[in-house]
């Protein structure tokens, strides 16, 4: 599993598609977790199947917490000049703000406000806009349309690690 | 580019610099700097690219950077810089840089290095990678500020030690200005801490993102007395027989006839470093030297990147040879031409600030460190002393058989 820093990376190196086809991808996302976890118990969303690793619960709140300053990424990309983006070390939100303990419903719902408001908001920006850069703290230079790709793909690669804990707890056979 | 170790003593890279003359001799392109993406992740108020986060529109492809490289093998192209913006931002970087190796050709990278981890560093080893370049520019405040992303030189650092504890050979590279100049000599005990290799200093380059900063750059005074602290290492490392740090210096051709002419008056021997700059003189342009871009844009030099030969699309690197080899035919004017300075033909200015100054790349270096400096008695019957290859060679018109 990647790391969240090789993602970016990954996202800073990849031409591979437009833009705006990145929009109805980002859309999805929270239906794709939203499915991944549908019908697991409390028990199995907090059950670490994977020594070490994070519980379900805990991966769905991390993709949600790290959406909310993805989107601020973004939007402050588009509407300033040249922002600094800080790097966030999203492992240490866990224990602090105890993600085992959460009610999952409402982080699933902030996360499909947030991004149809984003997407939306996407739609409307011009194509000029997707060529706006910013700073990041620990990346250097990114670009709007490689913030959008790593958001994207951070959701995704969380999610298949929620499928490989159901796997190993028995639910996808 | 001038290595002054390898060329006036035996230093790291005398062999390749031996194979760059030979490749030159036969007509072949000597060495080639490779900007395979304008894409880079640092904003450094000094690139000389002006490199920025996105991809110019007419990079070259994938398919097209393989066939270039298989060409670059079968010229048995000695030495290639890859190069960028930073490349390992290029999707195919590591298949750029295998099939360079696999084709022989010794490889160094120019990366920032915020992309290097554990794995990237053995690979890397295990590739053979000749040298890994990048630059550090002072203090962490000030180099950050420099390239425009904090953290950076920490990153840089710690990838440099990584860099060391897998067997990279590392070079360290800054520009030289008026405001790096207060860190250099701190700069030069680091590197030595780090055990990096080498050394680079490149006098501020006045085009990309400091186009116009021409009161940026240090004085000649300034550029004399890292000459005499570089003259006086040399030697305390001859005298040691210990291996010491190369020192590369860009973009100052005249640093290395002052450099011969202080050795001369040490008693060393230099002519066999003569010897080789009458083959490939202080400044490389015209001599197979070659920089492209990442859209095949080929340049005489790769500080002057609107100084443009033809691109990799249409013209062959043996034709590009061809070409610079026609300002290799022309002479140097004002303070830098034949009749004005004894070391016209080992020197040659610098080129690229020729062309930057005037639009003229024959014009003279107004930032020359000799003109109008002592006695060059020695120094100019020493060079009439040495042998020309280049110009008894058979070959000496590169493309011609």
């Amino acid at each position: 599993m990647a790391d969240d820093h090789t993602l970016a990376a990954e996202a800073q190196t990849d031409d591979s598609d437009l833009p705006s086809k990145f929009i109805e991808r980002y859309e999805r996302g929270a239906a794709l977790l939203r499915a991944a976890i549908a019908d697991m118990t409390p028990e199995q969303l907090r059950a670490r199947p994977v020594p070490g690793k994070m519980s379900t619960i805990e991966v769905a709140c991390h993709i949600v917490d790290a959406d909310q300053f993805m989107a601020d990424r973004m939007k402050r990309t588009i509407a300033t000049d040249r922002p600094l983006l800080m790097g966030v070390n999203g492992i240490a939100y866990l224990e602090a703000l105890d993600y085992a303990e959460r009610d999952l419903e409402l982080d699933l719902r902030l996360l499909e406000v947030t991004r149809e408001q984003m997407a939306a908001d996407l739609r409307r920006i011009s194509t000029d806009a997707w060529q706006r850069d910013a700073v990041h703290s620990e990346m250097g230079l990114v670009t709007l349309r490689q913030l959008i790709l790593h958001t994207i793909r951070h959701l995704e690669r969380h999610v298949v690690a929620i499928h490989e804990k159901r796997a190993l707890l028995g639910l996808d056979r | 580019m001038a290595h002054v170790r390898s060329l006036f003593f035996k230093g790291p890279l005398a062999d390749v610099e031996n194979k760059a003359i030979t490749a030159y001799k036969l007509g072949r392109p000597s060495d080639v700097i490779w900007n395979i993406t304008n894409r880079c992740n640092l904003l450094c108020d000094h690139c000389y690219m002006a490199a920025d986060a996105h991809t110019r529109p007419n990079e070259l492809s994938d398919e097209e950077t393989i066939a270039l490289v298989e060409q670059m093998g079968e010229r048995k192209l000695p030495a290639l810089f890859l190069s960028g913006g930073e490349p390992m931002m290029r999707k195919n970087f590591w298949e750029i840089l295998e099939t360079a190796r696999a084709a022989g050709i010794r490889v160094t990278v120019s990366t920032n290095c915020t992309f290097m981890d554990r794995e990237a560093a053995k690979r890397l080893r295990v590739d053979g990678i000749d040298w890994i370049a990048t630059s550090l520019y002072g203090p962490a405040a000030f180099h950050d500020a420099m390239v425009g992303v904090p953290g950076t030189r920490d990153r840089v650092v710690a990838a440099i030690k990584l860099l060391r504890e897998e067997g990279v050979n590392v070079a360290i590279k800054t520009a030289i200005s008026k405001a790096t100049w207060p860190y250099v000599y701190d700069l030069i005990q680091e590197a030595r801490e780090l055990d990096v290799g080498l050394l680079y200093f490149c006098d501020l380059i006045t085009s990309g993102r400091s186009e116009g900063e021409d009161d940026g750059r240090i004085t000649p005074e300034q550029w004399r007395e890292l000459a005499d602290y570089i003259i006086d290492d040399l030697l305390a490392g001859q005298e040691a027989g210990v291996k010491g740090l190369e020192w590369d210096i860009g973009a100052m051709p005249s640093f290395i006839p002052y450099v011969a002419e202080r050795l001369i008056e040490r008693g060393v021997d230099v002519s066999n470093g003569l010897e080789r700059l009458k083959t490939i003189s202080a400044c490389p342009v015209g001599k197979g030297h070659m920089n492209i871009n990442s859209e095949g844009g080929i340049m005489p030099c790769q500080f002057a990147q609107d100084w443009t030969i033809g691109t990799t699309r249409e013209m062959t690197l043996q034709q590009a040879v061809g070409e610079l080899y026609k300002l290799d035919q022309q002479e140097a004017k004002g303070v830098c031409a034949p009749e004005a300075c004894e070391y016209s033909r080992i020197c040659r200015g610098c080129r690229a600030k020729a062309w930057q100054r005037t639009g003229d790349p024959m014009a003279e270096d107004v930032t020359c460190l000799l003109h109008a400096s002592g006695d060059r008695t020695a120094l100019a019957e020493a060079i009439a002393d040495a042998p020309d290859f280049a110009r008894s060679a058979p070959c000496a018109a590169p493309g011609s058989c």
